[in-house]
């Protein structure tokens, strides 16, 4: 089966444009609503824009350099991408922060107006993984050397005026509100790691009180402190989450703004790490000049810009993600050959291979007659089966072990906040110790956890998509989700079975991916869960599986 | 942890001599380092590009809700005062963080209102360095240079007074500085480059 690269999210500014791809096989891009995990991007730097036609344009009429159109296309992993949006953010944050002034050209063109560029500060080019580089090039260019990325044409290094290196930033900046990174993963412990927020907020405020004067002590210190510090950054976080997915194009002039409804100093400080924990700054004068005749300098031209994709990104790659992607339309047995062992643990009631199972033709044929809460056990206490060593499973054949019909029947029952859940879960995994193999035991305990760690999870997943369920008219049969959560209690990845339960993904309520929607999972580790809606408005989920 | 380093201490690690008493030399770059002076900089440069008055910084403060911090022009007037470049009289008036805090929000806010301006302008300083044209030749830049140069002149020390060539300079990094601050990350990017100023490497 062919490979090839589709776009899962476009991101689009003046001179910039992101692509976040996937590799995936023709099938896979047929299906709808199914989410990839990103693995690559391809980034086009065009050449600035000219001066629009307003006050004082007129004069660069007389320009008499002809501009060579170029744009040039830098791709690389998406763990290259980090890399370069790290090292932009250092430089930029050196490049602000330089008290005196660089020569208005760069030393080598003669300008108009020329000073000593300044001595290097510490932090001014940042050097980052894979060998990306930024240092001044004068006042309004930058060069950027980009390490181990490719460029087309093939340059080593290329000068980005201020205007594309501001819509650069903006892009890649935008692409890490949505995908968590190493570069802003400093920033995402300031909010969930009170502790850590507060040991930073508070070297933030000595130093600022330092250079201040030492005024305010009293009044400035309560407000750099973890609690408030975490609700205003989860309320700009919000807020930057939500922005980029109704609309991915830069519109200059109508940025969203800081939050206004947030008391500003707070929302100002949820955003602040310290300078000096800049990691890879280097003197400027540790980097190495580009080669001239491998710089490309990009000239003005106009270019369009590129309309947006939106599409939402799972916020990791899961390991094995093609190898069990639900969505594929391949034969079981050919998927089986390529899946991944079960996780350990073994009271996993169903193993990955259910799943790539559940693509069978027999099963298709239950899933149209609206059986499917028939053909798969659900998670309950007391039809909690373990699941048989692997070498006395069936094989992979499409058929769905037959679970008990009195536990189809009300799946949760004993998770109901009237019975509680853990008595009668133990129980079952008490029954269930004393027959499992001590192989599976280790494996099991190597694991961390068990089932019953995240049964108030499949819970909570039932509970967020009853009141949201409402059937569409005209639906006669069910919808079924596969659905991945993280262990923060969001969801990494929605795979829609079946046709239909694509086609209705927008009407089933399914939160966003990444933001949690119900309670973290123990140990680090990540669920699978089945969510099966039915068109009379009932909701049943079933606990698949974990992972690390 | 890096220790304090106090802007007033001049630096021995500048390559530029120090200025002469009574030359119209660069401030010390300790000086520019300084938040208050930054803060201050920052919106007289947008006062000079975007023809910004006292109402109109009052506004973004209110729209911010930091209409508390800064209450009215004398508020204002005051907090812009505690620049040590700045002509003063009598005791200059210290700035808390909350203050600075404030002025850096009002400050990025009043850059993102004005982004297209700002933008323009880059982009013309842009193109006239590519052509070894000197910036004033562009009337928005023209009018920037002349708007802030006088802005400057009026309400600085004359201790701190710069020939025109730095004072072009300056006013240069600052509309730079400003397209990065209308960013919707620009308040925080102005944030980490004031406490990198006042904590610069020894």
């Amino acid at each position: 089966m062919s490979l090839f690269q589709s776009v899962l999210k476009q991101y689009t500014t003046p001179t910039c444009n992101l692509e976040i791809l996937s590799s995936s096989s023709a099938t896979e891009t047929s299906l709808p609503g199914i989410q990839k995990a990103p693995e690559s991007f391809q980034l086009k730097i065009h050449p600035p824009l000219p001066v629009q036609n307003g006050k004082g344009s007129d004069f660069l009429q007389s320009d008499t350099e002809e501009p060579t159109i170029l744009t040039i296309v830098v791709r690389g992993t998406v763990e290259q991408l980090q890399s370069l949006h790290a090292a932009i953010q250092n430089y930029l944050q050196g490049f602000l922060a330089k008290a005196n002034v660089p020569a208005l050209a760069a030393t080598s063109t003669p300008g108009p107006i020329r000073f000593p560029v300044d001595p290097p500060r510490r932090s001014s080019p940042a050097v980052a993984d894979a060998g990306i580089k930024l240092q001044p090039r004068g006042l309004t260019q930058h060069t950027l050397q980009l390490g181990s990325l490719v460029a087309s044409p093939s340059v080593s290094a290329i000068e980005l005026a201020s205007t594309q290196l501001f819509d650069l930033v903006g892009t890649l900046d935008r692409y890490a509100r949505d995908v968590p990174t190493p570069a802003t993963e400093p920033q995402r412990q300031l909010i969930a790691r009170p502790s850590g927020a507060r040991k930073q907020g508070l070297w933030i405020a000595a130093t600022a009180l330092a250079a201040l004067g030492l005024a305010g002590l009293a009044k400035v210190l309560p407000s750099f402190q973890g609690p408030a510090l975490q609700v205003a950054s989860q309320s700009a976080t919000d807020e930057q989450r939500d922005a980029p997915n109704v609309n991915n194009t830069f519109q200059p002039g109508i940025l969203p703004g800081l939050p206004t409804g947030t008391p500003a100093p707070n929302g100002l400080a949820s955003g602040l790490p310290t300078p000096t924990g800049t990691p890879g700054a280097t003197p400027s004068s540790a980097i190495p000049t580009p080669n001239p005749s491998q710089t490309l300098s990009v000239p003005g031209i106009p270019v369009p810009s590129s309309t947006s994709l939106p599409t939402a990104i799972p916020t990791a790659i899961p390991a094995g993600a093609e190898s069990v992607a639900p969505g594929a339309k391949q034969s079981s047995s050919s998927f089986a050959q390529s899946l991944p062992k079960p996780v350990s643990g073994a009271l996993k009631p169903v193993p990955p291979t259910f799943a790539i199972a559940s693509r069978s033709p027999q099963l298709d044929k239950a899933r149209g007659s609206n059986s499917a809460a028939k053909t798969y056990p659900p998670v309950s206490g007391s039809a909690f089966k373990p699941v048989p060593p692997a070498a006395s499973r069936p094989p992979q054949t499409g058929i769905i072990p037959q679970a008990n019909p009195a536990a189809r029947a009300q799946p949760f029952e004993p998770f109901s906040p009237a019975a509680p859940p853990v008595s009668a879960a133990r129980d079952a995994a008490a029954e269930t110790a004393a027959r499992t193999t001590p192989t599976e035991t280790a494996a099991r305990d190597a694991g961390g956890g068990t089932v019953f760690d995240i049964t108030q999870q499949v819970r909570e997943v039932r509970d967020y998509f009853q009141p949201r369920w409402t059937p569409p008219s005209g639906l006669d049969q069910v919808l079924e989700y596969q659905l991945s959560v993280n262990s923060d209690g969001s969801l990494w990845k929605i795979a829609p079975l079946g046709e239909a339960a694509g086609r209705y993904i927008d009407r089933t309520g399914m939160p966003l991916l990444g933001v949690p929607f119900v309670s973290p999972i123990p140990n680090r580790q990540r669920a699978t869960v089945r969510l099966v809606l039915s068109p009379d408005g009932k909701v049943q989920t079933f606990f698949e599986g974990l992972s690390q | 942890m890096r220790g304090f380093v106090n802007p007033w201490v001049k630096r021995t690690d500048l390559k530029e001599p120090p200025p002469k008493a009574g030359l119209k030399a660069m401030p010390q770059f300790f000086q520019l380092e300084n938040i208050k002076t930054q803060l201050d900089l920052v919106l007289l440069a947008l006062e000079a590009l975007a023809e910004l008055s006292s109402e109109d910084i009052l506004q973004a403060a209110t729209k911010l809700k930091l209409d508390a911090v800064i209450t009215d022009r004398v508020t204002l007037w005051r907090l812009r005062q505690s620049n040590p470049l700045r002509q003063s009289q009598g005791g200059r008036k210290k700035l808390d963080v909350e203050e600075a805090r404030s002025l850096v929000l009002i400050c990025c806010d009043l850059a993102q209102q004005h982004q297209d301006r700002i933008r323009e302008a880059v982009t013309l300083l842009e193109s006239l360095t590519r052509m070894h044209r000197p910036p004033h030749e562009a009337p928005l830049l023209g009018d920037y240079l002349d708007n802030f140069c006088n802005f400057y002149q009026a309400r600085m020390e004359e201790s701190a007074e710069l020939d025109a060539e730095h004072l072009t300079q300056l006013a240069l990094k600052l509309l730079i500085d400003l397209l990065f601050y209308s960013a919707p990350d620009g308040s925080r990017y102005f944030w980490l480059a004031l406490l990198e100023r006042s904590d610069t490497p020894r």
